[in-house]
C-alpha cells in the first residue's frame, strides 16, 4: 500500500505517559481509552532511535522537504531536560539529513526552568502551554491531585520564557468550560502576551456529550470573544477564528479542529506503536490502536492504514448531512472523534449546533467571499475541454488575483493607487482590461519578488488613462529605450526621463524625440489576438522571444494565424470557445536553430501562448489547443490545490529523458489529450503521420495517467480530475490502428523506458 | 480547497467589486494566503494537530 497514499508530516511523540497535574478533562487519562497504563513510561532510547529512522526513511522515500515533531505526553517535561536533549538530539541526527526537521513541545508548564530552556533554545524547539484562563478558570479543571492550582507556576513559566526565550514561545492552548466568564478569559490569556491563542472545544461524543445548558452555549462562549477581538483589531492570532475566516475565503484551516484538509498525523507512543490522532480516546478503549508500530511497519504502512485515510477525504469522506450544510467548507464536521456515535464516525459534530452558529457568527462580520466554480465546471475542464463559461470563470478569477497583485504594489505608490481608483471610476472595467494582458501579472510578480520595478504601475496606469480618453501626466518607466504602455503601444524613446502626457487618446513625450508604435493584432474569425513583440515583461518563456516584427513577417504571423484559426474551427471546434474566451495575445519567438518547432505558455501570463512562426497552419493549430492546454491548467492551480506541492518526487514522463515533477507531469499529461485528440482527428486528413502521432501520444498520455492516478499526491479534486482526464481517454486506446503502427509505438516506448531506466 | 456538492471554494477571493486602494488596505489581514500561493511558493496543507500550538 505504499505510494498510493498522502505523505505523513507531523509525528506526534508520546515522550511520558505519565502527567504531574490530574485535570479532569483531560483525554489521555479521564475518558474511555486506559491504554497509556500499559506502555513505558519514558521513551527508551532504542525506541526513539527507531522512531527518528522511520520518519527519516518517510521523508526520504516520499521526498518531503520538511517534517515536524510534536512533544507530547502526558507531561513530556517529566522526562527531564537531559533525557529529552538526547531524545531531540537523536531525532535530529537522524532526521535532518532526510528532511527539515521541526519540533514542538506541548507542555503544562509547571515545571519548565531554565534547564529546559536551555535544551529547547539549543534545538529550537516550539514551546506550547495549556492554560485555561485567569486563575478561577485555570483552576477548575487543571489541579494537582491533591486539588492544588497549578496557576500560579504556569504563569511564572511563561514569565520566563518571555524573558528568556520569547521567540520559542508558541502560543497557549485554553480548553472551554463555559461556566468562565469569556471576557476574562481572554483578557487573562491576553496579558500574558502569546503569539497564538487557540481555544479548545473539550472532548465528547454523541455518547458522552459535553456539559451545557442550551444547544449553543459555546458558539456563543466563543462569539462573545470573537467580537471583543474584532473590537480590538485581532491583537493576537487566535486559531479557531482564523481558520474560520481563512475557511470562509478558501483558504486552509490552521487545525485540524475544523476544515476538510486531509490529515498527515500520526501519533507513536513511547513503546513505539503507532496510532491514529489520539484525541480519538475519548470514543472507546482501544480507538486510536492501528495495530503497527516503529520496530515492524514503516510509515508508508501507517499512511495507508483506514484509519488515517478516513481523514484524507475531505467533504467526501463526511456524513451526509455535514455534506449538504452551507458552513461544511469551515466546520469540515469538526474534530474527527466528536462525531462519534453507536460505534460510527459517520455523523455530524457533538457540537454541530455550536459550529453553525460560530461559524455563521464569523462570516457574517467578514466582508469579502472566495471565488466560486461550480463543479462541473471543473469536471468539463477535467476532461480536457472547457468551453466558453468555463473560461471565463478562470478569466474572472484571474482578474482578481491582478487586482491583489497591483493593490499590493500600490501600496508603495498611494498617489497612483488614487489615480486609477479615479480611473475606474471614471471608466469602470477600463483597469480590469489593462490588468488582464498577459504581461501584466507577470511583471507584478516579478516587482513583488524584487526582480522588477514599482515603476511599470504608471505605465500601466497611463495605458488605463489611455484607453478611458483621461488626461494624465505621469513619469513612466523607460525599460530598454522605449516606454511600453500593455494593451495600447510602445513609444520609443533615447531619453531616460519618462514623462509624458495622455490626453484624449493621444500619448506625447513632454521632452524629447519619440516614435509611437500602437499594439499590432491578428484577426480571424472574428477573434482578434494581440501580437506583443513589444512588452518588456514577455521575455519569461523558456524560449528566447523574438524582437519586434516587420510589416512582412507581421502579414506572414496574420496569413498563418488566419488558416490556423479556420482548420481549428473546420475540425477542431470543441477548442474553439474556450480559446474565444480565453486566448488574447500571442508572442513571437526566436525560432529554434535545429528547425524544431517552438512554442510556450507560461504560468502567470494567462491568456498567452508564445511560439516561433509555425511552418504550416496544421502545426500553428496544434500548438495554440496544446499550449492553451497549460493556459487553462495553469489557472485552475492557482484556484484548487490538485496535488501536494510538498511532495517533490519526480516521475517518469514517457515524453521527456529526464524525471518531472509532479506539476510538470500534470501539465504535460493534461496538454497531451489534446495532442492525442489533435492527431486522432488528424488521421482522415493526413495518415501519415496522424497514425503515428496519435499511438505515440495516447499511449505516452495513457500511461502518464495512471502514473499520476498511483502517485499517492493527489487531493481529492485532483484524483477526480484526472479519473476524468482518463474518462475523455480511455475510448481512443480501443480505437484501432494499422498493426504495423501500434507495435511501432510499443517498440518505441518500451525503449524510451529503457533508456531512461538505464539512466538511473 | 473546499467545496460543497455543485460549487467548489477556490483559494482566490473576489475582489471586483473592490476599490484598489481599499484592496491594498487589506492586504496583510485577509490577502496574505492568496499573496503567498501567488508569488511564493505554496504546500498542501494539511490538518494541524490540535493539541499543540
Amino acid at each position: 500500500m505504499s505510494g498510493h497514499h498522502l505523505a505523513l508530516r507531523q509525528f506526534v511523540v508520546k515522550v511520558h505517559t505519565r502527567c504531574d497535574l490530574a485535570c479532569d478533562h483531560c483525554y489521555v487519562y479521564e475518558h474511555a481509552d486506559q491504554s497509556w497504563q500499559q506502555k513505558p513510561k519514558v521513551v527508551p532510547p532504542e525506541t526513539i532511535t527507531r522512531i527518528a529512522e522511520r520518519i527519516a526513511e518517510h521523508a526520504r522515500r516520499r521526498s518531503l522537504s520538511e517534517v515536524s515533531v510534536i512533544l507530547h505526553g502526558g507531561e513530556p517535561l517529566l522526562a527531564g531536560p537531559e533525557r529529552l536533549d538526547e531524545i531531540i538530539t537523536i531525532l535530529t541526527d537522524q532526521i535532518n539529513p532526510a528532511a527539515t526537521l521541526r519540533v514542538k513541545i506541548h507542555t503544562n508548564a509547571v515545571l519548565l526552568s531554565e534547564r529546559y530552556l536551555k535544551v529547547f533554545e539549543k534545538h529550537a524547539v516550539q514551546i506550547g502551554i495549556s492554560l485555561d484562563g485567569d486563575r478561577e478558570a485555570n483552576d477548575r479543571h487543571r489541579r494537582y491531585a491533591n486539588g492544588r492550582s497549578s496557576y500560579d507556576l504556569v504563569v511564572k513559566s511563561i514569565g520566563l520564557l518571555q524573558r528568556n526565550n520569547p521567540d520559542l514561545f508558541s502560543g497557549i492552548l485554553c480548553t472551554i468550560d463555559t461556566k468562565n466568564d469569556p471576557i476574562r478569559v481572554y483578557e487573562s490569556l491576553l496579558r500574558l502576551n502569546p503569539p497564538k491563542i487557540d481555544f479548545l472545544l473539550p472532548h465528547a461524543t454523541w455518547e458522552e456529550p459535553p456539559p451545557r445548558q442550551s444547544q449553543t452555549d459555546y458558539a456563543d462562549w466563543l462569539s462573545a470573544i470573537y467580537d471583543r477581538w474584532e473590537k480590538d483589531e485581532r491583537p493576537v492570532r487566535i486559531r479557531l477564528f482564523d481558520s474560520i475566516i481563512r475557511t470562509t475565503y478558501g483558504e486552509s484551516s490552521l487545525s485540524e479542529a475544523i476544515g476538510v484538509e486531509p490529515s498527515s498525523l500520526v501519533v507513536i507512543d513511547t513503546d513505539g506503536s503507532y496510532e491514529q490522532v489520539d484525541s480519538l480516546k475519548v470514543a472507546f478503549d482501544g480507538a486510536p490502536a492501528t495495530g503497527l508500530d516503529v520496530f515492524r511497519n514503516t510509515l508508508d504502512e501507517v499512511a495507508g492504514h483506514p484509519g488515517i485515510n478516513a481523514r484524507q477525504n475531505g467533504i467526501a469522506g463526511l456524513s451526509a448531512e455535514c455534506q449538504a450544510c452551507p458552513v461544511v467548507s469551515s466546520c469540515g464536521g469538526g474534530l474527527y472523534p466528536h462525531r462519534f456515535r453507536a460505534n460510527s464516525f459517520d455523523n455530524p459534530s457533538v457540537y454541530c449546533a455550536d459550529l453553525f452558529k460560530l461559524i455563521s457568527h464569523v462570516r457574517e462580520a467578514t466582508l469579502m467571499q472566495a471565488h466560486q466554480v461550480p463543479r462541473k465546471t471543473i469536471e468539463s475542464f477535467a476532461t480536457g475541454f472547457g468551453g466558453d463559461a468555463e473560461v471565463r470563470s478562470l478569466t474572472e478569477s484571474q482578474a482578481s488575483i491582478r487586482r491583489m497583485l497591483l493593490s499590493d504594489i500600490g501600496s508603495a505608490d498611494p498617489e497612483t493607487l488614487r489615480t486609477l481608483d479615479s480611473l475606474e471610476e471614471l471608466s469602470p472595467g477600463m483597469t480590469d482590461t489593462v490588468f488582464a494582458h498577459p504581461y501584466v501579472r507577470v511583471w507584478a510578480v516579478d516587482c513583488l519578488r524584487g526582480k522588477a520595478l514599482v515603476g511599470h504601475l504608471r505605465n500601466i496606469t497611463a495605458a488605463v488613462a489611455f484607453r478611458a480618453g483621461a488626461r494624465l501626466k505621469t513619469r513612466a518607466e523607460v525599460k530598454d529605450g522605449a516606454i511600453h504602455l500593455p494593451t495600447v503601444g510602445t513609444l520609443v524613446t533615447d531619453r531616460t526621463d519618462g514623462s509624458i502626457e495622455i490626453d484624449g487618446g493621444q500619448v506625447r513625450l513632454l521632452d524629447g524625440d519619440r516614435e509611437w508604435r500602437p499594439v499590432r493584432t491578428l484577426t480571424s474569425g472574428g477573434h482578434t489576438v494581440v501580437l506583443e513583440d513589444a512588452d518588456p515583461y514577455r521575455d519569461c518563456h523558456q524560449w528566447p522571444v523574438a524582437g519586434r516584427l516587420s510589416s512582412d513577417e507581421l502579414a506572414r504571423w496574420q496569413e498563418s494565424f488566419d488558416a490556423a484559426w479556420r482548420l481549428i474551427e473546420a475540425d477542431y471546434p470543441e477548442y474553439l470557445p474556450g480559446l474565444r474566451a480565453g486566448l488574447t495575445t500571442i508572442v513571437p519567438l526566436r525560432p529554434d536553430p535545429a528547425g524544431g518547432d517552438v512554442s510556450s505558455a507560461a504560468r502567470h501570463a494567462f491568456g498567452s501562448v508564445a511560439a516561433a512562426l509555425p511552418a504550416d497552419p496544421a502545426t500553428f493549430a496544434l500548438l495554440l489547443i496544446h499550449e492553451f492546454q497549460h493556459v487553462k491548467l495553469g489557472a485552475i492551480l492557482d484556484l484548487f490545490d490538485l496535488y501536494d506541492q510538498n511532495d517533490h518526487r519526480r516521475f517518469y514522463a514517457p515524453w521527456r529523458p529526464d524525471p518531472r515533477p509532479l506539476e510538470g507531469l500534470l501539465q504535460g499529461t493534461y496538454a497531451h489529450i489534446a495532442v492525442a485528440d489533435f492527431w486522432r482527428r488528424r488521421r482522415h486528413v493526413e495518415p501519415d503521420p496522424a497514425h503515428h502521432e496519435f499511438a505515440r501520444w495516447r499511449a505516452q498520455t495513457a500511461e502518464a495517467i495512471e502514473t499520476l492516478a498511483g502517485s499517492g499526491a493527489l487531493t481529492e479534486l485532483g484524483a477526480d480530475f484526472v479519473a476524468r482526464m482518463r474518462d475523455t481517454l480511455t475510448p481512443w486506446l480501443a480505437e484501432e490502428l494499422p498493426p504495423d503502427v501500434e507495435k511501432q509505438a510499443r517498440v518505441a516506448a518500451e525503449a524510451h523506458l529503457e533508456a531512461f531506466q538505464s539512466q538511473l | 480547497m473546499n467545496h460543497t456538492g455543485t460549487e467548489i471554494t477556490s483559494a482566490i477571493l473576489n475582489l471586483h467589486n473592490e476599490p484598489l486602494s481599499a484592496v491594498a488596505k487589506c492586504s496583510d489581514r485577509e490577502l496574505a494566503g492568496m499573496r503567498g500561493r501567488i508569488i511564493g511558493e505554496t504546500s498542501l496543507t494539511v490538518a494541524a494537530f490540535q493539541a499543540s500550538i
